[in-house]
């Protein structure tokens, strides 16, 4: 029996198994959350720790994995983020394919000050759905958007990126059979049409898919 | 100018328990771990394997001082059932993105359980130096 296999048959069969996973994996994934926004906004634990009114010692507890924090010390992160907070009971297959898809290097959360989308919610015009799925397409292949200046980019395993005026976002794919192929499917959300979307000589066949929506 | 390129990104990280003497001390702390331990243990080293830069990968506690200096050894940390968890390791200088994970341990006021848990994590590093010993690679669960 794979070791997958294993691991599924203890999660349905095995109440105590599922705490020991979903609390293994939370708080590794909360800490690393903590640790990854913090270095993106340049702050030390000692500036974190004065936003939330704690101590250094605590802040670098919280990006050690192994406690499980209270939602309001949760919150009151997210608030010296200037990010919100989503705290929801989800299918244990929403949970792999986020945990899947996080990077501890390249996770971030736009925070409220370049929050277009919250900010000015009607200056997102035009949506472009995207998708590029094909046997070519290897595991980690990086697909990077970008127009005068980088829009985002997402590869068949990460999510990231968003600068004012666009926004980003996807999920990757993959499936077994015939042959192990990659995809990555989503969309990009403009402000202004883009005139077109082109694919540079050496990117092959790759079939990168377009379609504009009007909003 | 719009365009869309493809870039293809640098190999993963791969982790490598080192046995000698037909044993391999780092599956035998593991095995030995509960069950939350085992699944945190298991799901940093899945983290780690797709983050590039190691100052960036969660649990890690930094490079060891005093006598492991000398053997560049550094410390993975994690919290689990009231435990501190520790494994000692080095970076493989013989491969690209190779860590080599020495010993398992516990940790509590800077005493380390085993005792000579420092000891055989600086035996072993240097062991490994000499090219006793072997690898076994661990098997790294990629999106499962």
């Amino acid at each position: 029996m794979s070791e997958r296999s294993q691991l599924i048959n203890k999660l349905k069969n095995s109440f105590s198994s599922r705490v020991a996973y979903t609390r293994a994996t939370t708080s590794i994934n909360v800490a690393s959350q903590i640790k990854a926004l913090r270095r993106r906004r340049k702050m030390t634990q000692e500036e974190l720790s004065k936003l939330v009114s704690t101590g250094q010692p605590r802040i670098s507890a919280m990006e050690r994995p192994g406690e499980l924090l209270t939602v309001d010390t949760l919150v009151k992160l997210a608030s010296a983020f200037g990010v919100g907070l989503m705290v929801k009971f989800v299918p244990f297959s929403e949970m792999l394919n986020w945990e899947n898809s996080y990077r501890q290097d390249s996770f971030d959360a736009t925070s409220i000050e370049k929050d277009t989308e919250f900010l000015e919610p009607k200056s997102i015009k035009t949506t472009y759905l995207l998708s590029a799925f094909d046997t070519s397409l290897a595991r980690d292949t990086r697909l990077t958007f970008s127009t005068s200046k980088l829009v985002g980019s997402h590869s068949t395993a990460v999510s990231e990126t968003k600068v004012q005026g666009f926004e980003l976002s996807g999920r990757a794919f993959s499936t077994v059979s015939p042959t192990p192929s990659f995809g990555w499917q989503g969309w990009l959300k403009c402000a202004t049409p883009i005139p077109s979307i082109r694919i540079p000589s050496g990117a092959g066949s790759t079939p990168l898919q377009i379609q504009r929506m009007v909003a | 100018m719009t365009y869309h390129e493809i870039m293809i990104k640098s190999p993963q990280w791969e982790f490598s328990d080192f046995i000698y003497a037909n044993s391999n001390p780092i599956e035998d702390w593991r095995l030995e771990l509960s069950e939350t331990a085992r699944f945190s243990f298991d799901k940093i080293l899945k983290d780690w394997r797709k983050t590039e830069r190691h100052t960036d990968w969660v649990a890690l506690k930094g490079l060891l001082k005093g006598k492991c200096a000398k053997h560049r050894i550094w410390e993975l940390e994690f919290k689990s059932d009231k435990r501190q968890h520790r494994v000692l390791f080095i970076f493989d200088p013989n491969a690209s993105k190779r860590v080599v994970l020495l010993v398992g341990c516990y940790h509590k006021q800077k005493v380390y359980t085993p005792k000579n848990a420092l000891t055989e994590a600086c035996n072993r590093a240097a062991m490994f130096k000499r090219g006793e010993g072997s690898l076994c690679e661990r098997k790294v669960a990629i999106d499962q």
